[in-house]
C-alpha cells in the first residue's frame, strides 16, 4: 500500500470514531506538523497547544476529509488554520511580495537566547514576519515539497521559492549584524 | 541547482534532481556553501509524546459548537415537543374529513384547509395559553424566534397533508386553497400574538364563515361578497400580504414588556 492510500485510510478510520487509527496518524505525521508549528508559534508551549487542537480538530472533522487533496496536504491545511486561530496571524500578503525589512538588530529576545545557549539561527528565525517562518517551517522543518508548500499556502510555487530566499538573505543580515555587535 | 538546495538540505527532493545535485556539489564551492545555509534552517523537532491522549480527553470534555443549520433543526425539534399532539391529530382527521367531503360540486379541501391552519397556528402562538411560556421567556432564544420555529412547525405540517391531499384522485388544485391558508395563517398569528389565542381563532372562524357564505349562499351576488371572494385567493398580493403579516408577528413578538394577563394582581 502506498503512502498516500495509507493515510487516507487512516482518515477513514478516524471519521468513523477509531482513536487507534488516530494515534498511528498522529505518530507518522506529528515531527513534521510539530515542525512547521514550531515555526509558527513563539514558543515550545504554544506549538504544543496548535498541534494539540489541531489533532482535535483533525478527530472532529475527519469526516470532511473528501479525498480530492493529499493526506498530507489536508492535514497541514487543517494545523495551518489552527495556528491562525490561535496566533492571529496577519494573513500572508498577496503574491505581489511587498519587501519587508526585519530590524537586523538583536533584540533583548535573541539576547537572552543567546545568553541561555540558545541557537542564534532559531531567534533570528523567530524575527521574521509570520509568511516567511511559514515558508521555512514547511520545507525546511517539516520537510515538504515546494509544491505543496505552495499548495497549503494557496500561492504559486515561483511565491514560496522567493519567500524562501528573501528569508536566508533578512537571516543572514541578522546574524552578520550579531556578530558585529558581539 | 540552486532552486533545488532548499528541498534537498530538507530531504524532500524527487530522486531524479537529488542525484543531480549529488554530482554537482562536489565541483561547486558556492551552492556547498549555499546547502549549509539551508541546512542550518532545518532542524529536527521531537513532538510531546502523549498528545493524543489529552486530545481525546479534551474531546470528550468539551462540547462541538453546533453549525447553525444544526440550531435551526435543534430549536424545531424541540419546540415541536412543545405542540400537543392531540392538535397534530386533530389537523389531520378535519383535513381528512374535508377531503372525504370533496364532491364534484364543492371542493372539501379548499373549505377546510385554511381554517384548520389557522387553528392550529392560533393555537401553538398566543402567549396566553402557552403552558412553557414563562420557561421560555427565561431563555437566550427570543420570542420573535420561537413564533416563527412554531409556525414553520404547523403551518408546515398542516401544508404538507393538504399537498398530501392533492395527490389523491380527487385531485383538489393547490391554487384554490393555498392563498387563503397562508393569508388567514398569518393573520391569525398576528392576533394570537397581539390578543391572545381566543380572540384570533375567533376572529379566523369568523372571516372565514363569511368566506364560505360568500361562495355558497352569496355565490352570485355582486358587491361585498363579490369584494370577499377576491380577497381570499391565490395570487401575489394575497401571499405577499401574508408574508407582511407573519413577519409583523414576529415584530410583535418580541416586544418587552410581554403581555400576560394575571401575571401579576395589578393586571
Amino acid at each position: 500500500m502506498r503512502p498516500r492510500d495509507d493515510d487516507t485510510a487512516l482518515l477513514r478510520s478516524v471519521a468513523r470514531g477509531d482513536s487507534q487509527a488516530l494515534t498511528h496518524l498522529y505518530d507518522r505525521h506529528a515531527p513534521k506538523l510539530f515542525g512547521y508549528l514550531s515555526r509558527l508559534a513563539p514558543d515550545r508551549m504554544t506549538a504544543e497547544e496548535i498541534l494539540q487542537d489541531t489533532m482535535l480538530a483533525v478527530w472532529r472533522s475527519a469526516h470532511t476529509y473528501a479525498g480530492s487533496s493529499r493526506a498530507t496536504t489536508w492535514l497541514f491545511g487543517v494545523a495551518r488554520r489552527q495556528a491562525h486561530n490561535r496566533l492571529r496571524l496577519t494573513p500572508p500578503p498577496l503574491p505581489a511580495e511587498h519587501q519587508e525589512h526585519p530590524d537586523p538588530t538583536p533584540g533583548p529576545e535573541e539576547l537572552a537566547i543567546a545568553a541561555a545557549g540558545g541557537t542564534p539561527v532559531a531567534a533570528a528565525v523567530r524575527r521574521l514576519p509570520d509568511h516567511h517562518r511559514e515558508a521555512i517551517g514547511l520545507v525546511l522543518v517539516a520537510g515538504l515539497p515546494i509544491a505543496e508548500a505552495a499548495e497549503i499556502i494557496g500561492v504559486p510555487v515561483g511565491t514560496v521559492k522567493s519567500r524562501l530566499h528573501h528569508a536566508r538573505a533578512a537571516l543572514a543580515g541578522m546574524l552578520a549584524s550579531q556578530e558585529v555587535a558581539e | 541547482m540552486r532552486d533545488f538546495l532548499p528541498e534537498y538540505a530538507a530531504g524532500s527532493l524527487d530522486p531524479e534532481n537529488k542525484a543531480q545535485v549529488e554530482a554537482h556539489l562536489p565541483h561547486c564551492p558556492t551552492c556547498r556553501a549555499d546547502l549549509a545555509a539551508w541546512q542550518a534552517l532545518t532542524s529536527n523537532e521531537v513532538p510531546p509524546a502523549d498528545l493524543i491522549s489529552q486530545v481525546l480527553i479534551r474531546s470528550a470534555l468539551t462540547p462541538v459548537t453546533p453549525t447553525q443549520r444544526r440550531r435551526v433543526f435543534t430549536l424545531l425539534a424541540k419546540e415541536l415537543r412543545l405542540v400537543r399532539p392531540s392538535l397534530l391529530a386533530a389537523s389531520a382527521i378535519v383535513l381528512g374529513i374535508g377531503v372525504l367531503l370533496t364532491t364534484a360540486q364543492a371542493d372539501g379541501l379548499t373549505l377546510i384547509a385554511p381554517i384548520v391552519a389557522a387553528v392550529g397556528v392560533g393555537a401553538v402562538a398566543g402567549p396566553h395559553r402557552d403552558p412553557a411560556y414563562e420557561l421560555i421567556a427565561t431563555t437566550p432564544t427570543s420570542p420573535r424566534l420561537i413564533i416563527l420555529a412554531r409556525l414553520t412547525l404547523i403551518f408546515g405540517y398542516d401544508l404538507t397533508l393538504a399537498l398530501a391531499a392533492t395527490a389523491l384522485p380527487a385531485r383538489p388544485l393547490i391554487t384554490t386553497w393555498l392563498g387563503p391558508m397562508a393569508l388567514l395563517s398569518a393573520l391569525t398569528l398576528l392576533l394570537a400574538v397581539l390578543a391572545g389565542t381566543e380572540v384570533a381563532i375567533g376572529a379566523a372562524l369568523l372571516l372565514w364563515s363569511l368566506r364560505v357564505l360568500a361562495g355558497s349562499a352569496f355565490a352570485h351576488a355582486a358587491g361585498l361578497p363579490a369584494l370577499i371572494r377576491a380577497t381570499w385567493a391565490t395570487n401575489p398580493t394575497t401571499l405577499t400580504a401574508a408574508l407582511a403579516l407573519a413577519a409583523a408577528a414576529a415584530i410583535a413578538a418580541g416586544r418587552e414588556p410581554l403581555r400576560r394577563p394575571r401575571a401579576t394582581h395589578l393586571a
